[in-house]
């Protein structure tokens, strides 16, 4: 037997719970609004890096020793080189669609200042070779960019800037936040629908 | 002798939507939470420090564990109360923290995400999904809260469950951006960081805030419904803010290098935190012991039994008292007794109709219980305790 006192609750104290779905329903209705209602305003407010149709299909998944993205149909992955370090999980990868050929790589950093994406951009516009560049995006997630403030760093966020080269290549350069595959994943296909490629061709 | 083991009950109806709500939403949760960590992979240094996290967990399990003096909570629910933290917690409201996080850029700027992101798109959320498993606690074991100080613990342990996750997740990244330089030294800084001060001031107390709110409202029915309803809107926009300050770089960075980059904001944001905290607790046993002397205006405790069980200490001298009369029986009695005036008077504090059979039969026991400690005293017996007590011709008066 113990040796204090407190009041534990007995089992008559334990009354059932009945009258519950009206409550209940009202919790799963704030979970659904919430969600869905942010998530339709996000996918419906347009903005300069509207995303209209991303081409591949993104997850988070290692599907292979290597990549760890996964194309749509369609896409087939040509290569994927990956770099023993965790964070450069996604270093090159070339995949195609008939005659699109896109390579993403990827910049080991997870704390990448936003003046560093617009230099990039300026970078890659002023090279003969590119015909399109994408705006800047960041790659905002609230995991991420809690994530960043590790004491290693004092910035925040990363981001990425997607073009496209005079031979109809696609290139997409993004940080990598190496154990956060889902959103690295949702971050390149941030990049690649900034280019709207699939309606307008590369 | 009042049963007074309980776990999980198991009378209760399996059927209930909350129940069902509730379970379904543990289910997806910790399915989602397992996903992510497995994503993340387990090596040696990971290993290392899920368990350097769960070690360090252990002091607050036991002071949440003991938060109520009066009311002992059932490991049942302070389990369900940490698994919802560590799980559906973290995930219930994610995608509406994305999708916010997608709307900045739009409806603001780049710089702005980039600055007051983290600021705007995870307190709301994060704070809510934790508050859910209260709301949801009450929905399944609503008799289980008697006092804001209920909704405290659970509010805590929740908490407690988000910051193990999240701090194991949190080390998983520091390990891999150091990997090969200094890796041990800055998960160590990282887990100091969150489980050591930060553990307190952070999600621990947040939910702790809040939950007493959601217990205040649930509980505290000869209040105005429209402050009952203020006083839980209130603690739970009061953590959101402290967590928004938190998060709130440029804020901290800004008033840091005024002080030559000591961290006065986060200071002065956990000063307020377990000053809240503190004051809240204080608070909720002040109502609790109200609650019990109202439970004994009805004349089932006398004023000595009840100063006696309005504190541990209390109750140990009381029983301290008894076995130095009557040994370890008298030891052994005054413990019983104490259980069932606890279970008593907790029970009339929570609006129980006096012509309640379990009630009456926990009346009936208080009186045998207190009649064989005197008896085992040496002390003769009261005749006016002998009789069961006649609730149908005392006055109810409810907290």
């Amino acid at each position: 037997m113990t040796r204090t006192a407190e009041f534990r609750g007995s089992r008559a104290a334990r009354q059932p719970s009945g009258g519950t779905l009206r409550p209940a329903l009202a919790v799963l209705g704030v979970i659904l609004v919430v969600n869905l209602g942010l998530a339709t305003a996000n996918t419906l407010i347009d903005s300069p890096w509207r995303l209209d149709a991303s081409p591949l299909r993104l997850a988070g998944h290692d599907e292979g020793p290597q990549a760890h993205l996964r194309p749509a149909a369609g896409w087939r992955v040509d290569q994927a080189r990956s770099d023993p370090n965790p964070l450069a999980a996604m270093s090159n990868l070339t995949l195609t669609h008939g005659a699109t050929t896109m390579t993403l790589h990827a910049t080991p950093s997870r704390a990448t200042p936003p003046a560093l994406w617009r230099d990039v951009q300026r970078q890659l516009t002023q090279r003969p070779d590119i015909t399109r560049v994408g705006p800047p995006r960041p790659v905002a997630t609230r995991h991420r960019a809690r994530g960043l403030q590790a004491p290693l760093t004092t910035s925040n966020g990363g981001g990425g800037v997607a073009a496209v080269y005079a031979d109809g290549q696609l290139a997409v350069q993004v940080t990598a936040y190496g154990r956060d595959y889902p959103r690295q994943a949702k971050a390149v296909a941030a990049m690649l629908g900034s280019l709207r490629f699939t309606s307008e061709g590369a | 002798m009042a049963d007074l083991r309980i776990g999980w009950n198991p009378t209760l109806p399996r059927q209930a939507a909350g129940w069902w709500l509730a379970a379904g939403l543990l289910a997806v949760g910790a399915w989602l939470t397992g996903h992510m960590l497995a994503a993340a992979g387990a090596q040696a240094p990971d290993v290392a420090a899920g368990l350097l996290v769960g070690v360090a967990s252990t002091p607050y399990l036991l002071v949440i564990y003991w938060l109520d003096p009066i009311v002992r909570k059932p490991i049942s629910l302070l389990a369900g109360a940490l698994i919802w933290g560590g799980s559906a917690a973290l995930v219930v409201f994610q995608p509406a923290g994305m999708a916010l996080g997608g709307l900045l850029p739009k409806l603001g700027s780049l710089q702005l995400t980039q600055a007051w992101g983290p600021a705007i798109t995870a307190p709301p959320f994060e704070e809510a999904g934790k508050l859910l498993g209260v709301v949801l606690l009450a929905l399944v074991a609503r008799s289980s809260f008697h006092s804001p100080l209920d909704g405290m613990v659970y509010g805590a342990m929740v908490g407690l469950g988000f910051n193990l996750v999240e701090t194991a997740v949190y080390l998983l990244d520091v390990a891999a951006q150091t990997q090969g330089s200094g890796q041990a030294g800055a998960v160590f800084g990282q887990f100091v960081t969150r489980m050591g001060v930060g553990g307190l001031t952070t999600h621990v107390a947040f939910t702790a805030i809040s939950g007493w709110g959601v217990a205040y409202l649930l509980t505290q029915t000869r209040q105005p419904r429209v402050r009952r309803r203020a006083v839980a809107a209130g603690l739970f926009l009061v953590p959101v803010g402290l967590h928004v300050g938190q998060n709130a770089d440029p804020t901290k960075n800004a008033i840091d290098s005024r002080f030559g980059g000591v961290p006065v904001w986060e200071l002065f944001l956990g000063v307020l935190t377990i000053a809240l905290l503190v004051g809240l607790y204080v608070l909720g046993v002040r109502i609790q012991r109200r609650q019990l002397r109202h439970a004994a205006a009805s004349g089932l405790l006398t004023p000595a039994e009840l100063d006696a069980l309005t504190s541990r200490r209390a109750r140990h001298r009381a029983r301290q008292q008894a076995r130095a009369t009557s040994g370890r029986p008298g030891d052994r009695l005054a413990t019983e007794l104490q259980h069932t005036q606890l279970a008593l008077a907790v029970r009339l504090a929570h609006g129980t109709d006096h012509d309640d059979p379990a009630l009456q039969r926990l009346q009936r026991n208080a009186l045998t219980l207190r009649q064989e400690l005197r008896a085992a005293a040496g002390r003769p017996h009261d005749p006016a305790t002998t009789a069961p007590h006649d609730t149908s011709t005392t006055p109810h008066q409810p907290p």
